[in-house]
């Protein structure tokens, strides 16, 4: 498995926040100020306060299903991370992490640090560890010891030297038992 | 409760308000972690609250303690406050007065869980309790009483079958002062003086009436009864965990277990999907689904889900119960037809398969106890306060070699709860010859705990994929 992360990428993803949300709200606020009063068809006598309430509540949930409801992601600048597992299919055990750096000319990134933390698609599981050391100019190398079989998401940490940092999230679904 | 200071406690009104504010606060914390949060579930409050510590507390407080998760539930607070603004003018319809909708709702929930692997995402997580607040507010905004809690829950239902084992029950007092009370405050709710349209006191909403209540079956611990009786006749009172499971009498709201059979289809789904939710975070299902997926030529998940579910939600039960059932009827000389007989012990189960769920559930919130610590940690430091420090990431919880031998005593127990169940009905059905009536059933109890005690010995394997591709 060989894969690249573009972290560029993340630039277009922005959902844009919940704002929507408010538009159908203030609808409801406007058609409150007429002094009207519906019975629904179940005969409850509803007032206008109560429908704006309604409205305002079933207005957000909808936006925020619709908005994605996702934060914002902040911009990166181009850093591009490559990463291979090894050995595979991965199995329970160790297994090695290689991490290539390079920036937006294709440079490697030099002196970075690198961290990696695996944890279980399931919560209140024990993560696990490992150190990266860079072994030629923007390759870093490190090892994890899957404890057990399952979906894992390897963590990468990453610290540029800039002091910048990031933490792209790589999937390792399905390791199996030796 | 005679200890003094706790009777003072559940006597005071506002105790379920003072129980439920928290518990709200936490849900909105995790609905909106769930849904802005680290996509990763062990970094996320919705996933770790709910899928580790919320169902290890739910089911320990059932085994010490009672139902006091429904008395302190989140959506009944939002339930009435909403109330405030509507009042529902109708009843629930007569044709959906039974388990079956909470039947088939407690099966989906169980299939979704392992078809969107919501253990392992915050943002599905974060949905289904909005879900569940929306559905409270839907249904019990039309409907009059606690139809929601009665007829749709699927949380409550599993508490209220689960509750069976529980130590506590709410219970009257003293028969003799029922017997003399003229105004039945307990079911009617206390008027105001002067006025009896009045109510400043409402009485069950479950239709429960104290004097004929038997066991904790659709009891939310509520405590309205308790305010509501002017004799200060009902409270939360001690008893022999299952022995609601062992009588058959008539129950108040609820009718004879024995003639329930949406109820003992809740008892099935209640023990077999402890076995199903179980066996689906071991190695054994992903070679099974493979297979069923190759020989079904499908490539998704929920054709293989749904068949597997089928199997052991519908044909498991179908073939162990027919069978104990026939062999009952043939050997024990039981008068029962084959169906009555079946739904009669399956009630038998419940303890078994509440063993298996209390070793499940336990399993996970004793092992990842203090997972807890670093997810607030991290969650705080989100909304800028970092009071706490940094998250430990490290911080977990009980060895699992200390939680093992624990795991295999909440089986034994079961299975001995069970065991007692079946002959003290046996007992009472064929009491010349018990022996007949116990053995088929007691054989299906302990093939459930060896199927049970199987899967605690299985490498545990967390997987939300099986599929290739």
């Amino acid at each position: 498995m060989h894969v690249r992360l573009e972290q560029e990428l993340e630039e277009s993803r922005s959902t844009g926040g919940v704002s929507a949300g408010f538009f159908p709200a203030s609808r409801a606020r406007r058609v409150s100020r007429s002094e009207w009063r519906i019975r629904s068809l179940f005969g409850m006598a509803i007032s206008r306060a109560r429908v704006t309430i309604v409205l305002s509540a079933l207005a957000c949930v909808a936006a925020l299903f619709a908005s994605g409801c996702r934060k914002a992601v902040e911009p990166q600048s181009a850093i591009a991370i490559e990463y291979g597992i090894s050995p595979q299919p991965v199995r329970v055990g160790p297994v090695a992490i290689a991490v290539k750096l390079g920036d937006a000319a294709g440079e490697p990134v030099l002196g970075a640090r690198v961290n990696l933390e695996a944890d279980m698609s399931h919560p209140g599981m024990a993560p696990v560890f490992g150190e990266v050391r860079e072994v030629t100019p923007g390759q870093y190398l490190g090892s994890l010891e899957f404890a057990m079989p399952g979906d894992w998401v390897i963590l990468i940490h990453v610290t540029l030297p800039d002091g910048r940092r990031m933490e792209p999230q790589v999937s390792v679904p399905g390791v199996t038992a030796n | 409760m005679q200890v003094p200071g706790l009777r003072r406690l559940f006597h005071w009104r506002h105790l379920r308000t003072v129980l439920q504010i928290p518990l709200l606060i936490v849900s909105v914390a995790m609905v909106l972690d769930g849904l802005l949060g680290p996509s990763l579930a062990p970094k996320n409050l919705a996933t770790t609250l709910s899928w580790v510590h919320f169902r290890g507390a739910l089911v320990l407080l059932l085994l010490c303690a009672g139902n006091f998760f429904c008395l302190a539930c989140p959506f009944m607070l939002v339930r009435n406050m909403a109330r405030r603004f509507f009042y529902p003018r109708l009843n629930w319809p007569q044709r959906l007065r039974n388990k079956w909708l909470s039947v088939g709702l407690f099966a989906l929930i169980l299939f979704c869980y392992e078809d969107f692997s919501l253990w392992s995402s915050p943002w599905w997580t974060a949905w289904l309790i909005v879900g569940y607040f929306l559905a409270v507010l839907v249904v019990d905004g039309l409907f009059k009483h606690a139809s929601f809690c009665k007829f749709v829950c699927p949380i409550g239902q599993f508490n209220f079958v689960a509750s069976a084992i529980s130590p506590l029950e709410v219970k009257v007092r003293d028969l003799d002062v029922c017997d003399s009370c003229g105004t039945k405050d307990c079911i009617r709710g206390r008027r105001a003086p002067g006025a009896k349209l009045v109510v400043i006191q409402r009485g069950c909403e479950l239709a429960l009436f104290q004097p004929l209540k038997v066991g904790n079956m659709d009891c939310t611990f509520c405590l309205d009864c308790v305010h509501a009786c002017p004799h200060d006749n009902i409270g939360i009172l001690s008893r022999l965990p299952a022995s609601e499971l062992m009588v058959d009498p008539r129950r108040s709201g609820i009718g004879r277990f024995s003639q329930r059979k949406d109820l003992a289809a809740m008892a099935i789904v209640f023990s077999f999907g402890a076995l199903l939710n179980a066996f689906g975070m071991v190695s054994p299902v992903y070679v099974l689904e493979s297979w069923l997926a190759e020989i079904l030529h499908v490539n998704s998940k929920a054709p293989v889900l749904g068949v597997l579910f089928a199997l052991f939600l519908v044909l498991e039960p179908a073939v162990l119960l027919g069978l104990a059932a026939w062999v009952t009827q043939i050997r024990g000389g039981s008068r029962r037809a084959l169906v009555p007989l079946a739904v009669r012990y399956t009630y038998g189960l419940v303890p078994l398969g509440f063993g298996m769920w209390l070793a499940h559930y336990s399993f996970h919130f004793l092992t990842g106890l203090y997972t807890l610590v670093p997810v607030i940690q991290s969650a705080l430091a989100r909304v800028g306060w970092t009071l706490f420090g940094s998250p430990r990431w490290t911080l977990l919880g009980i060895p699992m070699r200390y939680v093992q031998p624990l795991e295999i005593g909440f089986l034994v127990l079961g299975l001995a709860g069970s065991l007692l169940v079946i002959h003290q009905l046996a007992e009472s059905d064929c009491a010349e010859r018990p022996l007949r009536a116990f053995v088929p059933w007691a054989a299906v109890s302990v093939v459930l705990w060896l199927a049970a005690m199987w899967m605690m010995f299985q490498p545990m394997d967390m997987r939300g994929t099986f599929l290739p591709g």
